[in-house]
């Protein structure tokens, strides 16, 4: 009897198992995670971070939510980029097809602009009169500040992933179709676009483009896919140096003006000072992962100048004097808490060290790290000794916020239809194994 | 290890071809999937011959089992007796398929990552480009110049899923049919139910897979299934009265959709019950 059983549940049974397994791939908490880490900018004493389905303003003191938005989240629509923000207003991208302006004190919408159906992955730039984006599609928008109208768009050959950086009455625009593109802000009017053609070494002549371009007197410093930083003069509109890494180059890099040099890194870990002036390097050091966010530059107590390095790998932070590229500070191993499972029962936690890709963010007193992994999106570390002051999670302000407001969570009995579709296959195989057959007549 | 042996020379080899074919990620996915065909089509051959076998072997397994039905050290005996005289592995069925499953999965999480469409993805398919390519390997277009792919054909973006469901139609049907061919109308009854349930829910499982799945992922099931019809035709196993479920391979419905076909005697009989019931009952007034 029971083999009968066998021969006819069992397909049935790996179906449905299979497909509990496919669900919880699929879920939108799946796609959440396997999109980006969490994009934070800072503006006073207010973090504003955009993660999955919302946008948080964050109290940097005591690490608590003022707003979301929105307020009732959708599923479809994910929130990734850093918000940009100015005294006014808050301009957030989603990855559906829209910019909403937020007020930056109560989160309520200034207005939103829909584009050709086609995502925002980089954050906006706001200008005097207009604010500026681009879409997946490869079109750089340019919008009215006060109404989001659209004044002007110029259409690329590829996608776009970068925030434009706005400067000197001009737009630079790097692409994922491996041309720097420069409009002028105003009329959307392209002045001049760069894509290298030169052969180095066993670079490829060209590569995509994500990181947005760091200008300092009138030179464009960026990194590329085809394992190579530039530097490129506006005025000549020709590249003065290359450095050839080991790997992709996401990061933009900073400058550190101290020691006249740029600090950047590539997604092996390779993380290089290059002098201004002829691109040659001053110090390197590899990191365990790699890096994508871009360093970010501060002083310890003693006045010592160090470079702030999120990275994939452990430590996933680091924090290496400029002079010379030595760890200032021991390196730092942010972890976070998981829950064990047992099929799907939860049987406790572990801890474990999280790759970090999104560029730290620096306040008085604090080093705010990102993550895309765990219950925690923020940790907060005072700027000091880097011991932790806080963690955000959203979960637990969720959850404070419906205490608040009086609301119960609905009591479930199976979680979610992942867990029932596996319960209802046990039950079918425990039925198959030892369920009483029909009586004979 | 995975990585290593399986999946970085998949996710190389398929950004290769997406150059050698003129930036086409359609073309460099039915390339990549007619090459694995091609690998594993020695396994699957052994494999079927191996099932055949076993199925030739039904009847008089059967006849064993009857007459050993209270000795079964006896029966067990005997049967590996007859596989041996047959020559035949019982587990000859399950090594080729068990050394295909990997390179399957392998072909599948290779065209996952390399049409990676968010900041995540596209970080994690530079850790499985060659760097720097081996000297030997230099003619091979440079796979990081190649990134982003052009993930456009016709009306789809092959990282997104089918917005007009045309695709997932389209493997439902393929899978369907392909199961169809391959799998012998079965004279046991449990067997039969057995059939058609995988017959009719493997390819909507399938199906409602890839209504979630980037579309790129539905063309290379629905190429990967008409490969596998056509070697199996090749092998002479696909045939019509599979697909029927027919003794002659002529057309019927019951058998096209899996129910059983009442034979011609079982006809007659059931035509005889119904003219029996039907007479008029006598002798009551």
């Amino acid at each position: 009897m029971i083999t009968q059983r066998l021969k006819i549940y069992l397909p049935l049974i790996v179906l449905l198992s299979l497909a509990a397994v496919f669900m919880s791939g699929c879920s939108g908490a799946a796609i959440m995670n396997d999109s980006s880490w969490p994009g934070i900018s800072l503006s006073d004493d207010t973090i504003y971070m955009a993660y999955a389905n919302q946008v948080y303003a964050i109290d940097s003191q005591t690490g608590e939510a003022q707003w979301t938005f929105p307020e009732k989240p959708a599923n479809d629509q994910l929130f990734f980029a850093p918000p940009a923000v100015t005294d006014d207003m808050v301009v957030v991208s989603d990855y559906r097809d829209s910019l909403f302006a937020l007020n930056p004190t109560d989160g309520k919408q200034q207005w939103s602009f829909k584009s050709d159906r086609s995502r925002f992955i980089g954050s906006a730039a706001v200008g005097e009169d207009l604010v500026y984006a681009a879409t997946v599609n490869g079109t750089v928008h340019a919008l009215d500040r006060e109404t989001g109208v659209e004044e002007w768009f110029y259409a690329t050959d590829g996608s776009i992933w970068s925030t434009p950086l706005l400067a000197d009455g001009m737009l630079y625009v790097t692409s994922l179709d491996r041309h720097l593109y420069v409009l002028d802000a105003k009329t959307g009017n392209l002045s001049w676009s760069f894509s290298d053609s030169e052969e180095i070494g066993d670079s490829p002549s060209i590569g995509a483009m994500v990181g947005t371009p760091t200008l300092y007197e009138d030179v464009l410093y960026f990194g590329s896919f085809n394992n190579r930083v530039y530097a490129v003069s506006i005025e000549k509109r020709d590249v003065l140096w290359t450095y050839d890494t080991t790997n992709w180059v996401w990061s933009s890099p900073v400058i550190d003006e101290q020691n006249d040099q740029l600090i950047g890194a590539d997604l092996d870990g390779h993380i290089f000072a290059l002098d201004l002036e002829d691109g040659s390097r001053t110090w390197a050091y590899d990191a365990s992962g790699p890096v994508v966010g871009a360093p970010v530059l501060g002083n310890l107590e003693d006045d010592t100048s160090v470079a702030y390095i999120t990275c994939g790998g452990e430590p996933n932070l680091l924090i290496l004097n400029t002079s010379d590229g030595k760890e200032a500070i021991s390196p730092v191993t942010v972890k976070a808490e998981f829950p064990t499972m047992f099929l799907i029962v939860n049987t406790g936690t572990s801890t474990r060290p999280i790759p970090l890709f999104a560029p730290p963010v620096g306040t008085d007193e604090l080093l705010l790290v990102g993550a895309h992994q765990g219950d925690d999106l923020i940790y907060a570390l005072e700027l000091d000794d880097l011991q932790e002051a806080w963690r955000f999670n959203p979960k637990e302000h969720e959850q404070k916020q419906k205490e608040e407001q009086g609301e119960e969570e609905p009591a479930s009995l199976f979680g979610s239809p992942m867990n029932l579709l596996l319960i209802f296959s046990l039950a079918l195989l425990i039925f198959t194994l030892f369920g009483r057959g029909r009586r004979q007549k | 290890m995975w990585d290593l042996l399986i999946l970085k020379p998949m996710v190389n080899a398929l950004l290769w071809l997406y150059g050698l074919m003129g930036n086409s990620y359609v073309l460099a996915i039915l390339g990549l999937t007619v090459i694995i065909n091609l690998i594993v089509f020695p396994l699957r051959w052994q494999q079927q011959k191996s099932t055949a076998g076993m199925q030739e072997l039904q009847p008089k397994l059967k006849k064993l089992q009857e007459k050993y039905k209270s000795a079964p050290e006896e029966l067990q005996r005997k049967t590996m007796e007859l596989y041996r005289e047959a020559g035949i592995n019982p587990l000859g069925g399950c090594l080729p398929m068990l050394i295909q499953f990997p390179i399957l999965i392998g072909l599948y999480q290779a065209i996952t990552r390399s049409l990676a469409a968010s900041p995540l993805k596209l970080i994690e398919l530079s850790q499985y480009i060659y760097h720097p390519v081996p000297d030997w390997l230099r003619w091979l277009p440079n796979a990081t110049s190649l990134i982003p792919l052009n993930s456009r054909f016709f009306w789809l973006n092959l990282a997104s899923p089918d917005p007009y469901y045309i695709l997932p139609l389209l493997v439902v049907l393929t899978t369907w049919i392909q199961n169809k061919l391959m799998t012998p109308p079965s004279t046991d009854p449990q067997q039969a139910t057995m059939g058609r349930t995988m017959q009719w829910t493997m390819p909507l499982f399938i199906g409602y897979i890839s209504l979630t799945f980037p579309s790129g992922l539905s063309i290379y099931w629905i190429v990967a299934n008409i490969i596998g019809v056509v070697q199996y035709a090749a092998m002479g196993k696909s045939s019509l009265k599979n697909f029927f479920g027919t003794e002659d391979g002529s057309f019927s419905w019951r058998g096209l959709i899996g129910l059983p076909i009442p034979d011609e005697t079982s006809k007659a009989k059931a035509k005889a019950t119904r003219v029996t019931s039907n007479r008029p009952k006598s002798g009551k007034n």
